[in-house]
Parts: C-alpha cells; sequence; structure tokens
C-alpha cells in the first residue's frame, strides 16, 4: 500500500484527492494549500485542537467550501451531494440531535433520504444499530442517551447506508476505555471490510491501533504525511499525558506510582482526577482497564491531554523524514 | 441538465423530505402555537355570532360578508397567516441551524435545490392544512348572524364561490409569504428584523404610489377578495390588480424567491458555532 502523496499522481478517482485547497475564516486560516491524494486504506488526521482536521473532513463533504482549489472524493466534488453521499458517510463532531426521535428513527429519517422504501430503511438501520451495539436501546430517545451512545449512534447513522468512505472526526471523543476498545474494534473491522476510511483525532497514540497512514496538520498546514507506525516507534519515547477523571484518583495514582512504566502521576486541584505520564500507553490502558474491574473504581472519563500531543508534534516537524 | 431518472429520484427524495417536514410541523413543539393563531379567527367570528344571535347584529347578509372580507385581509391574512408563515417557513431552515440538525441533511445524497423544494412544499401544506379550514368555518360563523336562511342560500349558492376565493388567497398567500420567509430564513441569521419590516411594508402600502404597492404581497392577494377592502382616507388610490395579473405575479414572485433562496442554500456553509 503506498502512503498518502501528493495531488496530482495518478487519475485520483479511487482516492480522496485535495488539490492546493485553502480555507479561510475573514482573515482566519482553516488550511493553507493543502495537497493531499489519499489512498484506500485507513488514514488518520492528526494535529492539535485547531490544526485544521475537521475543516479538511468539512470541505470534502460541503459543508464548508473551499476559498480555493479543488476536492474530489473517488473523483465526485462536493458540489454533487446526490452522488457523493451514496459513497461517503461522515460521523461528525456535531453532538446534536432532531429533537425527540428515537435512535431508531433517528437512522430510518435519513435513510430514507437515500430513496430506501421502508423495509429496506429499517433493516439496514437495525443492521446499523447492531453493529454498534445500540439495538437494545434503538426504541429509547436520543435525548437520554449517554455520551458515547450518541456517539455510537452517529456513527450508525454514518454506516447505515453502507458507503465506501468513511469519515470519522473524532470519534473516540467522550468514550469511556471499554467503548473506546469496542470502536476501535469496530473501525477495524469496517477497514477489513476494503472501506476507505479517514479518521480524526488530537491524539496520535490513538489512531496507530487503527491508521495505516497518518496526515499531520498544525496551524492549517499539512506538516507530516507517512506510516503511522513507523512514525509512532520513533517518538515512543515521549510520554503522553492521561487524564483520568474518577471517584477515587487517590487509588489510581497509588496504583501508577507503583508500575514502572508511569513516568509521573498528579492528583488535580480539584481532587477529581488524576493526570499521568505513560510512554506505554497501552500497556498502561490494560492496567486501568483491570484496576476498573478489580479495584472498582468508577471511571467517568479517560482523556490523553493535548500538552504532550503538541510535544508529538514538534518532534515530528522537527523530523525531516516525514516532512 | 438532469436525466429524467435523476429527476424522479430527486423527487422521490424530495418527498421524503416533504413527509417529514409536513409531520414536524404539524406534530412539532410549535404546532399548538400555528393552531392558536389559525383559531383565532374562529375565536372571533364565533363570539361576533353569538353577540349577534344573542342581542341582534341589525346587520344584514351584505354587511357581514363585508365585515368578514375586511377582517379576513387585514387580520387574518396579513398578521395571523403572515407571521405563521414566517414561523413555519423560516424554521425549515433556519430553525435546523438554531438545532444544530441541518448538517445530517447536508449529508444525506440530495441536491439542496431539492431539499428547499421538499421543505417549502411542507410548509404550504402545512399552513394551508391549518388556514384552509379557518377561513371556511371562519366564513360560515361570519354568514350566520344574518339568519339560517339567508346564511344558509348564501352558503349552497354564491357563498361557496367566495370561500373557494378566501381558500385561494390562503394557499396563495402561503405559496408567497412562505416563500419570502424561507428566503429569510436561508439568509439571515436574525430573520425576525426581516420579516418584521416586511409586515410594516405590508401595511403601510395603502400610503404609497402605485409603484411601490407591486412589491407587496397583500396588494396582489387582495385581488382575488370577493369584495374590495376600503383602505381609508390617508390611501393612495389606485387601480386594484386583476385576478389575472395577480396570480402569476405572486407565483412567479415565488418562485424567484425560491431560486434565491436556492442559490443561497447551495452555497450555505455549516458553521453553527458562529450562530
Amino acid at each position: 500500500m503506498t502512503a498518502p502523496s501528493s495531488a496530482g499522481q495518478g487519475s485520483g478517482d479511487g482516492r480522496i484527492v485535495f488539490e492546493n485547497v485553502s480555507k479561510f475564516y475573514g482573515e482566519v486560516l482553516g488550511v493553507n494549500r493543502v495537497d493531499l491524494s489519499i489512498p484506500p486504506g485507513t488514514t488518520g488526521l492528526v494535529g492539535p485542537n485547531g490544526a485544521g482536521k475537521t475543516t479538511i473532513m468539512n470541505l470534502m463533504t460541503g459543508l464548508l467550501r473551499p476559498s480555493q482549489g479543488a476536492i474530489r472524493t473517488l473523483g465526485i466534488p462536493p458540489e454533487r451531494p446526490d452522488e457523493l453521499f451514496r459513497v461517503v458517510g461522515y460521523c461528525t463532531q456535531f453532538d446534536s440531535f432532531p429533537p425527540g426521535v428515537t435512535g431508531l428513527e433517528f437512522l430510518l429519517r435519513y435513510l430514507r433520504l437515500h430513496g430506501h422504501g421502508r423495509a429496506v430503511a429499517e433493516r439496514l438501520a437495525w443492521q446499523a444499530l447492531e453493529r454498534v451495539g445500540l439495538a437494545d436501546a434503538a426504541a429509547r430517545r436520543v435525548a437520554g442517551y449517554s455520551k458515547g451512545m450518541r456517539q455510537r449512534v452517529k456513527l450508525a447513522n454514518a454506516i447505515a447506508h453502507d458507503p465506501r468512505v468513511l469519515l470519522l472526526d473524532e470519534p473516540l471523543n467522550g468514550l469511556d476505555p471499554l467503548a473506546r476498545a469496542d470502536a476501535i474494534a469496530l473501525f477495524r473491522s469496517l477497514a477489513a471490510e476494503g472501506r476507505h476510511l479517514l479518521i480524526s483525532s488530537h491524539i496520535l497514540h490513538e489512531l496507530d491501533q487503527i491508521a495505516d497512514f497518518v496526515v499531520i496538520l498544525d496551524g492549517g498546514y499539512v506538516v507530516a504525511e507517512g506510516d503511522v507506525h513507523a512514525l509512532r516507534t520513533e517518538i515512543a519515547t515521549e510520554p503522553l499525558r492521561i487524564l483520568i477523571r474518577c471517584d477515587r484518583p487517590e487509588a489510581v495514582a497509588a496504583e501508577a506510582f507503583a508500575r514502572r512504566d508511569i513516568v509521573a502521576a498528579e492528583i488535580t486541584a480539584d481532587r477529581s482526577a488524576v493526570i499521568v505520564s505513560t510512554a506505554e500507553v497501552d500497556a498502561f490502558y490494560q492496567h486501568l482497564n483491570r484496576m476498573v474491574l478489580e479495584q472498582r473504581v468508577a471511571i467517568a472519563a479517560v482523556e490523553p491531554m493535548d500538552d504532550d500531543v503538541h510535544a508529538l508534534y514538534s518532534y515530528v516537524v522537527r523530523s525531516e523524514r516525514y516532512v | 441538465m438532469l436525466p429524467p431518472t435523476q429527476w424522479r429520484r430527486e423527487a422521490r427524495v424530495a418527498g421524503e423530505v416533504f413527509a417529514v417536514e409536513l409531520r414536524r410541523t404539524l406534530w412539532g413543539k410549535r404546532t399548538i402555537y400555528y393552531a392558536l393563531l389559525a383559531a383565532m379567527p374562529l375565536l372571533l367570528f364565533g363570539l361576533l355570532a353569538l353577540v349577534a344571535v344573542a342581542r341582534g347584529s341589525g346587520f344584514g347578509l351584505g354587511e357581514h360578508l363585508v365585515q368578514f372580507n375586511a377582517i379576513f385581509q387585514l387580520l387574518f391574512v396579513q398578521a395571523l397567516l403572515y407571521f405563521s408563515c414566517s414561523e413555519i417557513f423560516v424554521s425549515l431552515i433556519r430553525g435546523e441551524v438554531l438545532d444544530r440538525t441541518l448538517h445530517y441533511a447536508f449529508l444525506s445524497p440530495i441536491r439542496r435545490e431539492a431539499l428547499l423544494a421538499g421543505k417549502y412544499l411542507a410548509g404550504v401544506a402545512a399552513t394551508a392544512l391549518l388556514f384552509v379550514p379557518a377561513t371556511v368555518v371562519s366564513y360560515v360563523l361570519a354568514v350566520l348572524p344574518a339568519g339560517r336562511q339567508a346564511s344558509l342560500a348564501h352558503l349552497s349558492g354564491s357563498g361557496l364561490a367566495a370561500v373557494a376565493a378566501y381558500a385561494a388567497i390562503v394557499v396563495l398567500g402561503a405559496l408567497s409569504y412562505g416563500a419570502l420567509c424561507l428566503l429569510f430564513g436561508v439568509v439571515f441569521r436574525t430573520p425576525s428584523y426581516a420579516v418584521g419590516l416586511f409586515w410594516v411594508w405590508e401595511y403601510v402600502s395603502f400610503i404609497l404610489p402605485p409603484f411601490l404597492k407591486r412589491f407587496g404581497i397583500a396588494h396582489h392577494l387582495a385581488a382575488l377578495l370577493p369584495l374590495p377592502v376600503a383602505e381609508g382616507p390617508l390611501a393612495i388610490v389606485s387601480e386594484t390588480p386583476s385576478a389575472l395579473a395577480s396570480v402569476p405575479a405572486l407565483l412567479v414572485g415565488a418562485a424567484a424567491l425560491l431560486a434565491v433562496a436556492g442559490w443561497r442554500l447551495r452555497k450555505l456553509e455549516i458553521s453553527y458555532g458562529a450562530e
């Protein structure tokens, strides 16, 4: 498989192609002179908040219009939504839903816009809900869903029409470790079916489990593209800070101190969370899952923190082999 | 130019949008508000009928028809129908922006013009479903005080044509005000200012020169009224346009407003944070 490369190589019909794309919000830069040709497979869009990841996805789908340049997804420009969204599904970051709908109604409403009859739409909706593990909650109103359930119902909406290209904007945000693992397994299975997955995250670590390739954005510019595993190996020595909100941060901190792979652990000033620094994130997450089960620690959220991610980008930018 | 199969597909999907929007408008959280607006003439004419029956109005059928005609034009059409249209049609797009749900429709395989058409027709249907029955019942209530015999004779004769004309005005009003308010909802972040300004324009158009009157919707709707409405001593009198001129003018105007709305919707970006 080839890595993402400059636009203009090949016909581009099987790729997502950005040709000299810029987007300005008035005088504020969204993205600038982006040239990409993304091949089939799983590609990660990585960058700190404000780097331009969501802008890239919104430009691809016509939610935003480029100030200059052209975009084609499998040869289809965003100006042709009637064709584009037969092959593209987009799970956005917008955490909002039509008022009063249940999970099933939410999916049916938009599946019917694909021209499916009621029976086909219902079959597809149930398939998607089962796939994301929400079939049992299908009859419940989305307004009563947890953050993780809302994320999953959005994902179900994005995959229900069986798109060839799937765009996922920060899909792991707000998920607890178990839901995160489920979501990653789902992304892997979607990719294994030959889909074209483009996943954004401000956490590089999240993507190295899923993505074949990575495009790193910073300040609206593409600063690096390449094989994510090689990149991760290079930066493995850089510790990542993880914020864990839970009912007993002291217990988590004590456990963390007892582990050799933890560089530091500090309890936040409001004593509602502990921040752990580790270079071996996978091992720590596995240990955290065990803690949840064995010591019955109630975890409210697990969030890798930005500060160290910025350090990773600095590293990437310094490392000329990825530029 | 779209091929016929594509037209059929777009029409089918627009039909789905129509069904969803119609259900949302008629069974949504603001339906009671629309229903109350539509019911106000019923209350008014119901009360007038009760008072007339109890105390005697002293009016003949002709006076009751003139009274209904004036109230229909000045209150029913220019206020209640207009503000209902402003609520219903502005919310078709702007409401979804405020709810932060418009992106779901934009991420569906439907052209934005077809999306707009489906929403617009749903708005027209919802408005007609609320206001045409209200018009018919109000008319019946308005003529009842003229006496059982006279009102029955009227309603089974020339009254039918009058009711049809008033119903046609409601539908044309929904088409025209709807297109205008839909455009306001697409173009403006706060459409209520434009809605208010146009409402004032409609009410003061009687003192405007004939050339400017043509830019009002109520001016053209008045051409379909079975009876002329007196505009008062301050009015600048102009020739009432004929129905043959006004109906095409209203339809062409609505189509033009929709075309502009479609063009703006095609360029609309989703940036809820800026709303």
